[in-house]
């Protein structure tokens, strides 16, 4: 809640000053979407894993894992688009 | 007149007649349950699984067994319910749980993992980091940015807690210690993407050591097996299981069934 509350304060007053640097905020703009794209890369590695494993150990629960880590993706895919529209 | 034929022998021929009944009845009661354990585990496997049923060349190197069950030559077993919780440390009997390189005929008898409690480091850690955003909201690194900067830049602080309780779950719901009625399997995944899975034969081990350090562990009661083994691989580690003695007395007793099959000829 604390967190919302710093955004919406800080939001307006900082929207000015930051955006007459447009350089900067197209760097971090860029840095915030690669970060969300490395991570939406890690969340695929994780799923070619939990497959690996499922496929080594096979337990009443491997499916649900599994269903685990592709809520997993799809929350970073999400992630990355949210950071489209609103960065 | 060979000694068998001698009716002065009364006593000891009637004793071999009904040890050799009481064998042929064992033999016939283990063929029955053979085949009965054999459908089940066939039936409880996923229809793409079924290709893990060797029935060719590798199921051929294994000597066709006339098996007792593990409740009838083990002690630890006998006291032990089938688990049905897939979280468990110690899943005595574990219902639905195979391994990629099982034979038909093997029957996996507890699955090991290590003890929950060595897993509260991370799990603290998480919380903590969870808190963060929230304990340091004055002093953020990003207070230069704009608003929506700084509730990206907390969303990918939470991705990456997520990740990384996920990728610590994982580590520790996969490695697992299996020991089965044949063999002892150790499943490590050391990475992302680093599978190491040694396995050596109940025949080869020599020599079982539990280890037991500390106040902690002797309360909760979780400690390491060493085991020996004349295998490839000559040292497996069972770290920080649950029980460790109950594992050691296992073993024992599956070598012990082990030889008493060489002994018997129940192995053809």
């Amino acid at each position: 809640m604390m967190l919302f509350q710093t955004v919406l304060a800080t939001s307006a007053q900082d929207f000015v000053s930051f955006s007459q640097d447009g350089l900067l905020s197209l760097v971090f703009k860029v840095l915030f979407l690669l970060s969300v794209l490395f991570y939406c890369i890690f969340a695929v590695i994780v799923i070619r894993q939990v497959q690996i494993m499922k496929n080594t150990l096979i337990t009443p629960i491997s499916p649900l894992i599994l269903l685990f880590s592709i809520l997993h993706l799809v929350l970073a895919v999400g992630v990355f688009l949210l950071f489209l529209i609103i960065l | 007149m060979p000694d068998i034929f001698d009716s002065s022998l009364r006593n000891d021929e009637q004793e071999t007649l009904d040890h050799q009944r009481k064998l042929l009845r064992g033999i016939r009661t283990k063929r029955y349950a053979g085949r009965r354990a054999q459908k089940v585990v066939i039936n409880q496997l996923p229809a793409n699984e079924s290709t893990m049923i060797n029935t060719s060349e590798e199921a051929s190197d294994l000597p066709q067994k006339h098996k007792r069950t593990v409740d009838d030559y083990s002690e630890v077993m006998r006291n032990e319910r089938p688990s049905r919780n897939p979280f468990q440390a110690f899943a005595a009997k574990p219902f639905r749980t195979f391994f990629s390189s099982q034979h038909s005929q093997e029957t996996i008898i507890v699955v090991l993992r290590k003890h929950p409690l060595t897993q509260v480091k991370w799990l603290v850690i998480a919380i903590v980091l969870a808190l963060v955003p929230f304990l340091f909201n004055g002093i953020s690194i990003l207070s230069f940015l704009p608003g929506t900067y700084q509730f990206a830049g907390a969303i990918i602080w939470y991705l990456l807690l997520t990740g990384f309780i996920m990728e610590s779950f994982l580590t520790w719901f996969f490695n697992v210690y299996i020991i089965t009625d044949e063999r002892i399997i150790d499943v490590d995944f050391l990475s992302l993407i680093y599978r190491n899975i040694s396995t050596a034969k109940i025949d080869n081990i020599e020599d079982v050591t539990a280890t037991t350090g500390g106040a902690v562990r002797g309360i909760f009661d979780f400690g390491t097996v060493q085991i020996q083994t004349a295998a490839e691989k000559r040292e497996f580690e069972f770290e920080d299981v649950p029980h460790p003695n109950r594992v050691t007395k296992l073993i024992n007793e599956l070598i012990l069934e082990e030889e008493r099959e060489k002994i018997e000829g129940r192995v053809n």
